[in-house]
């Protein structure tokens, strides 16, 4: 397995909590793959996948214990993120890590400019360069075609699953190498959600992807690994084949047939 | 022979049925009333300042019998005021919202709105011993830092409520981006809010622009057309307190039509400020 | 539906469709070899049929896949299932078909060449047809054309039976002695296979049908 990301002995303490959310979790994050995290509420699967890219230090006071280590794009060196301290380095995480909300979060700007906004930010003002990258990126999200005539328009007038469309685009603009996804259809319809599927199988070509999902027909159709978790532990982690078809851990078992609680 | 029995539930229904009536009685008539009051200072602010309107009140000055230098004084120390204070009350909220945390956030912003119901006269006091004495006299600049002073915590608590209002989900798509946290505040934040607080702002000055105790000590009034800061500076409001306490009709008809006038200016910058609320919720 | 599925649903069909032309192709060279009683041909015949069960065995298990990680519905479930239980008659059919290639390569030279032309021949050309045009339909899915198809298997099946009673009929006639009777026996049986493998092809031909047509699952 050529590594994405690697998640070893991880702990993770909310600020003011007794006991940790997330208990010695050891995870692998294949590269160019699709790794989902499923499991029912309250069992960690978001707070694990926000600690990938340190969102959580937004809020102070969180503790954690372990190591979570992110590899260049020959799978070889890596670097434990969880020992940046410095603004900078935690910059160029996210820049690396990517991340899809649940609600789509269109900035108040036009849509050509909440592309290019990430890009801005890397400095790059050449106005053709950014013109051909915000292209691109639309069309790695495939909708260049529904808003490519009107570029100048506010963000705000597409639609939700447009929306979310737009923010993929936003994030996919910095190349990055790993992309994480947090129930990225939960607040949308059916055509829109199986936009967004067929986007993130085709992502994964270029990305490695990693996906909360509460939709267990979800996980089962578009990830290639699936990892189960309960109350902070992660149960079992395997091939998404034998997860649905032949899971191992009887808890695994319940909750795909629906016998949970 | 038919049941006239009327059983339990029914009773209690009805009872409720009847509360509900006389609660919303209550509530109809209490509107009704206020509004009442409302009309009825509008109406006797018209019919008793009617009198002596004209439009010539617009080009000529106090001196003159006019109105045109206390309007210009008025606005352009509470527009002076709003250009100082609102920086600051903007900087302070963001501070509060977005970089505050525990302790010395909540105490700043329970300080703030202890400032928001600060007497307004005493405010005008404080500002006449520490900008008045010093300067040696009454003057413009000091009616528009006691004016600013009254407007900061107005926009402080503005910007908290408005920053508030915008989701987390925002600011952590930014920060998931690579962006900085001062770029998230100014490139985001700040442009989501923007509607709501330019809202505020309007309200603030809208608020300022009817004060008269802070600038009784600090700026005063002038009859005469001037546009020095240093001295005494025209302010309506303060005129109208004067021309109210004169022993003449001709002044006290003056104050009515000067009191009046500032209604009317009041009641449509509010009113603007509304509109373009409602404007914003329709998109 | 997602790229995925499509993909995986792409390739069972294409495996089914392989394995039906490999039965083909084993019972036309059968259908040679009947003729001259060739040896080789026999062989040759019975070659394409090797191997078969055990892909049978890996579309079994790729459709169980399907339905565990992509839920489908409507139309797909029903053609998921279809084909589930298509590889059980394919498997019947392989059977059947090697059975007959064996026993009549046994028992070559023990019938009349004429009743060899007038039932035999025809028996298995229809038998032939039946296969032939069940390819046809899989994948197709114009409801028009695949209710022409699926008539015209159903007329070849129908023209199997017949073909058999006659055959039976005739070789009846033919016994002259009990001693005979074992042998015949024998030959009947043999024959009797191909009236199976029209039989079983019928039933897929069915669950083909039944993939667009919808409905319920009916045993005919």
């Amino acid at each position: 397995m050529i590594k994405a990301m690697n998640i070893k002995n991880f702990y993770f303490t909310y600020s003011g909590a007794e006991n940790p959310a997330l208990k010695n979790i050891n995870l692998p994050v294949e590269k160019n793959k699709v790794t989902a995290l499923i499991g029912p509420s309250g069992c960690g699967k978001s707070t694990l996948l926000r600690s990938l890219n340190r969102i959580h230090d937004l809020y102070p006071g969180n503790s954690y214990q372990g190591e979570i280590f992110l590899y260049d794009k020959n799978g070889k060196n890596s670097k434990n993120i969880l020992k940046f301290k410095k603004e900078n380095e935690l910059i160029d995480l996210r820049v690396k890590v990517g991340m899809i909300f649940q609600k789509p979060t269109a900035f108040p700007m036009s849509i050509f400019d909440n592309v290019a906004y990430a890009l801005k930010l890397q400095g790059i003002k050449n106005k053709t360069e950014l013109t051909d990258r915000v292209e691109a990126s639309l069309r790695g999200a495939a909708l260049w075609n529904e808003v490519k005539e009107r570029l100048k328009d506010d963000a705000s007038m597409l639609s939700g699953g447009q929306q979310q469309r737009l923010c993929i685009a936003r994030a996919i603009a910095v190349k990055p190498a790993v992309m994480l996804f947090d129930e990225p259809t939960s607040a949308l319809d059916p055509v829109s959600t199986a936009a967004i599927e067929e986007l993130v199988v085709e992502l994964k070509k270029d990305i490695s992807i990693v996906i909360v999902t509460h939709n267990m027909q979800q996980a089962s159709r578009i990830s290639d690994y699936t990892a189960f978790m309960y109350l902070g532990d992660l149960i079992e982690f395997d091939k998404t084949e034998t997860i649905f078809l032949n899971p191992k851990e009887k808890q695994t078992e319940d909750y795909i047939t629906g016998r949970f609680g | 022979m038919k049941n006239l029995k009327i059983n339990n539930s029914d009773f209690t229904r009805n009872k409720r049925l009847l509360v509900n009536k006389i609660i919303l009685g209550l509530s109809v008539s209490s509107a009704v009333l206020a509004l009442i009051f409302l009309f009825w200072i509008l109406v006797t602010l018209f019919i008793k300042g009617v009198t002596a309107f004209s439009l010539s009140l617009f080009f000529k000055d106090l001196v003159d019998n006019g109105f045109r230098n206390l309007i210009i004084g008025q606005f352009v120390m509470a527009t002076l005021a709003t250009l100082i204070g609102v920086p600051i009350g903007i900087m302070a909220g963001i501070y509060l919202r977005e970089y505050g945390n525990g302790k010395y956030a909540n105490v700043i912003r329970d300080l703030s709105d202890i400032m928001m119901s600060a007497p307004s006269i005493v405010i005008g006091a404080f500002v006449f011993a520490v900008l008045v004495v010093p300067m040696g006299g009454i003057n413009g600049w000091a009616g528009t830092v006691a004016l600013a002073i009254m407007l900061i915590p107005i926009v402080v608590n503005t910007t908290d409520n408005m920053l508030c209002l915008v989701p987390k989900e925002l600011r952590e798509a930014g920060i998931a981006l690579g962006a900085g946290k001062y770029r998230v505040i100014l490139d985001i934040i700040l442009r989501a809010a923007k509607t709501g607080l330019m809202t505020g702002i309007l309200l603030a000055f809208a608020r300022i622009i009817g004060e008269t105790a802070p600038l009784l000590f600090t700026s005063g009034t002038n009859s005469f057309w001037t546009i020095d800061m240093n001295n005494a500076f025209p302010s309506i409001t303060v005129s109208i307190y004067n021309l109210a306490n004169f022993p003449t009709d001709k002044a006290r008809n003056l104050a009515w039509t000067a009191s009046f006038i500032l209604t009317v200016i009041v009641l449509l910058i509010n009113l603007s400020g509304r509109l373009a609320t409602q404007k914003r919720e329709k998109r | 539906m997602l790229e995925n599925y499509t993909h995986e649903i792409d390739k069972i069909r294409k495996s089914i469709k392989h394995i039906l032309n490999s039965i083909l192709k084993a019972n036309e060279i059968f259908l040679i070899a009947v003729k001259k009683c060739d040896i080789q041909k026999f062989d040759e015949a019975k070659s394409y049929l090797k191997n078969i069960s055990s892909k049978i065995e890996s579309i079994d298990n790729e459709i169980i896949k399907i339905l565990a990680l992509y839920t489908p519905e409507a139309r797909d479930l029903r053609e998921v299932v279809a084909y589930f239980k298509i590889d059980n008659e394919l498997l019947r059919v392989v059977s059947n078909s090697r059975k007959l290639i064996k026993g009549f390569k046994d028992n070559c030279f023990v019938l009349d060449e004429s009743i060899v032309n007038e039932y035999v021949m025809p028996l298995q050309i229809s038998t032939v047809r039946t296969i032939e045009n069940s390819i046809k339909m899989i994948g197709l899915d114009n409801s028009d054309e695949l209710k022409d198809i699926y008539h015209a298997v159903m007329v070849e099946e129908d023209k199997t039976d017949e073909l058999y009673m006659l055959l039976e009929k005739k070789i009846f006639e033919s016994l002259k002695n009990i001693n005979d009777f074992a042998k015949i026996h024998n030959i009947l049986r043999v024959f009797r296979r191909s009236e199976k493998i029209a039989d079983r092809t019928m039933s897929i031909a069915n669950l083909l049908l039944y993939i667009q047509e919808g409905g319920t699952l009916k045993r005919i």
